[in-house]
């Protein structure tokens, strides 16, 4: 069943006067539960189109449809609730916020929603969390106390608490070294195969694409691969 | 959560949190104490007039704006002053004796005059004409010689620093019993009486131009009143005798060699009158009677009862003498003390000013601050918000430490405002010289807190907090969530 399209979506920014093409018109199909790549060099255009999906960046044309509804007419307000309710991130900088601690951080996105209360079965959802990224003996620290690898632990519990549709993973393994990295993307596939939750991640790594199980590649803004494996 | 962030926020950028929170201490602390300082002055001005001068509500005529205790100043340089006479008195002492707020009631009238003493001095003053029972009512006179009015007695009470001027300055001993000529020359013509010295007096405190100020009889402030006391009304005379005016009338011929005007021997009940004057030139008398009548008074003064508001005794009076169309108005001690009043709430204002500039200098400041607050913390806020946190929960984090750093370091500027008064209020601030005798009335000025400088101050705080998060929030807003977004 397909979650996210992207229907000709285009982008293009400004560069002083000149227009320079970002994304030249992209069709992608998501399915829930998808361990999807998205691939390519530098300057790719992988990171938009992750933007675009992630609805904090809108496309020039074409649309982006979640979960059945296009989203290019809708305005700040419901663009965010969308944001909140069906989508997590994890950046590749971590982007934890400084001042406040482990447990503090993945319980922030909870009080950003409508009903910004954590309830019992919010508390035991983060106790699960917590257990499965193994940051139980850290929830005091602050960000700043932490190693890179603990830091994106963090960052995967935090887009996990509000059980998201679909987690967007810009270059998660970008700042790790390789054994770390690897630990990160085996916690990925792991709460993706027993949440089935859809996971969608930018990167340039090869080793990092293999670990898919659906991969498109993007070279000079369009698609050149788009394949499914089994 | 959104306060938690606020203040671990704060606690980050220590440095330049103690920046603002020292600009918001020292403006909060100044405005204050200074605050303070300035209500107690005034507070203590208001006792000085209040006690002595207006009472705590004064009636006065309504045919003119803000008629001041001390009399009417001149329209313009070429006019006489001239202050109203109260009309139908009787019924506005029924409706003032009936008030629930009133203690007690006297009345008043002021007129300027000049001494004129062994032709040597000419010294102007103001004086209050006054029955005996005035004393009763207004009782902070301290007699220094002599003694009080007696009832139906014409003559004068000295003010002590008058006395002591013209034995220093013009080695004029005056002494009890002692008659001065008095002279006052207004729209009725010049006024010249005798009145004898019955007692000199002071007041404990007061400023300079409350020491000009000394007590008459009520008839003989009436006389040397004359015409010049509010009674404007057209006086019919006849060709014949408006001729007597024409330039090529002999007016010389009308007087003697010896005929100046400080030689005039006169005594109180065969004096030049209005009415003596209407009798020489023929039947053409005023409509009016003139205020040299026995019931015509400039003011009535009231002390309130204790634990009384002035403010809703004037206002009861007003709408009371509104509602049967009198010609009158009550008011309270500030209009009834000016132009004085003006100088010390002009002072309170200037000070307030100067306040809402240090305000906002301090509101200027903080934006600053937090628009570059707002620019390290980009990535921050674009990760708030690619999480779902909406533009309202951004502009809350910023109210929120706004309103800490205000409230904090208020809070601490206030207790140090109130640690200078209460300082202070143990010192005691003399004010003895001239300048500070005008502001404080002279004695030790004991400075205390009021409500006022507790309620300037929160609003001073409030309107820091509310403004000076308005342009670094709407600096936030536009951060976008792609900020958080690492770029290809």
């Amino acid at each position: 069943m397909s979650i996210i399209q992207l229907n000709q979506a285009k982008k293009n920014y400004m560069l002083g006067k000149t227009v320079v093409e970002a994304v030249r018109g992209v069709d992608i199909d998501i399915s829930a539960g998808d361990f999807i790549s998205i691939a390519g060099p530098s300057g790719s255009g992988k990171s938009t189109i992750l933007n675009m999906i992630g609805l904090i960046d809108t496309p020039t044309s074409g649309e982006v449809m979640i979960d059945g509804k296009a989203t290019s007419k809708l305005r700040d307000r419901e663009l965010t609730n969308l944001r909140h309710d069906f989508i997590g991130f994890i950046f590749q900088s971590f982007n934890l916020i400084p001042v406040l601690t482990v447990r503090e951080n993945i319980e922030f996105p909870l009080l950003l929603g409508k009903k910004p209360k954590i309830t019992k079965e919010h508390r035991e959802w983060i106790e699960y969390l917590i257990g499965e990224v193994g940051l139980g003996d850290h929830l005091k620290h602050r960000p700043n106390e932490l190693s890179g690898g603990q830091r994106q632990r963090v960052a995967i519990a935090r887009a996990m608490v509000t059980k998201p549709e679909v987690v967007l993973a810009d270059e998660p393994t970008a700042n790790l070294d390789s054994k770390t990295g690897e630990q990160i993307l085996a916690l990925m596939k792991k709460v993706n195969k027993e949440l089935n939750t859809t996971f969608i991640f930018s990167t340039h790594d090869m080793k990092v694409v293999d670990i898919a199980d659906h991969v498109v590649r993007i070279k000079d803004g369009l698609v050149i691969e788009n394949t499914r494996r089994a | 959560m959104v306060w938690a962030i606020a203040i671990r926020n704060l606690w980050q950028h220590r440095a330049k949190t103690l920046i603002i929170g020292m600009l918001v201490t020292i403006g909060i602390m100044l405005s204050f104490a200074g605050n303070a300082f300035i209500d107690s002055m005034i507070k203590n001005i208001s006792g000085i007039f209040t006690n002595y001068y207006t009472g705590n509500v004064l009636i006065t005529s309504s045919e003119t704006m803000g008629a001041s205790v001390f009399g009417s100043e001149s329209e313009d340089a070429m006019s006489f002053p001239v202050t109203p006479v109260l009309k139908d008195f009787d019924r506005v002492m029924e409706i003032v004796k009936a008030d629930p707020g009133v203690e007690s009631v006297t009345r008043q009238l002021s007129t300027y005059a000049m001494f004129n003493i062994d032709e040597l001095g000419m010294d102007y003053a103001c004086f209050f004409g006054v029955e005996p029972q005035y004393f009763e009512v207004m009782n902070g006179v301290e007699l220094v010689q002599g003694r009080l009015l007696m009832e139906g007695e014409e003559g004068m009470l000295l003010h002590y620093d008058l006395w002591k001027k013209f034995k220093e300055q013009k080695s004029i001993d005056l002494k009890i019993g002692d008659s001065i000529q008095l002279n006052n020359f207004g729209v009725g013509g010049l006024k010249i009486r005798e009145v004898p010295i019955v007692g000199i007096f002071k007041f404990p405190l007061g400023n300079k131009r409350m020491f000009d100020m000394s007590f008459l009889d009520a008839k003989s402030a009436r006389y040397l009143m004359g015409s010049n006391s509010g009674v404007r009304e057209k006086v019919a005379v006849s060709a014949e005798k408006t001729a007597l005016l024409s330039d090529d009338s002999d007016l010389d011929s009308l007087f003697g060699d010896d005929s100046s005007a400080s030689s005039v021997k006169t005594e109180g009940s065969g004096a030049v009158s209005a009415a003596n004057v209407f009798d020489i030139l023929g039947d053409e008398k005023p409509s009016v009677k003139p205020a040299d009548q026995p019931t015509s008074w400039h003011y009535v003064v009231i002390k309130t009862k204790k634990g009384v508001n002035p403010d809703t005794v004037v206002k009861r009076l007003n709408a009371a003498f509104d509602d049967e169309d009198l010609m009158v108005r009550s008011q309270g001690w500030g209009i009834s003390a000016m132009p004085d009043s003006l100088t010390y709430f002009g002072v309170q204002l200037l000070f307030n000013v100067a306040v809402f500039i240090l305000g906002f200098v301090a509101i200027i400041i903080i934006m600053n601050t937090l628009v570059v607050s707002v620019m390290e913390r980009t990535s921050e806020i674009g990760t708030m918000r690619a999480l779902g946190a909406q533009k309202g929960f951004v502009t809350k984090m910023f109210i929120a430490e706004t309103s800490f750093i205000t409230l904090v370091f208020g809070a601490i500027g206030m207790a140090l405002g109130a640690g200078i008064i209460l300082a202070l209020n143990k010192i005691g601030i003399p004010t003895d010289n001239d300048t500070l005798r005008y502001l404080g009335g002279g004695g030790i000025l004991r400075p205390t807190i009021g409500a006022s400088p507790i309620a300037f101050s929160l609003c001073f705080m409030a309107l820091i907090a509310l403004l000076s998060w308005i342009y670094p929030v709407m600096i936030a807003l536009k951060v976008s969530p792609l900020k958080a977004i690492s770029s290809d």
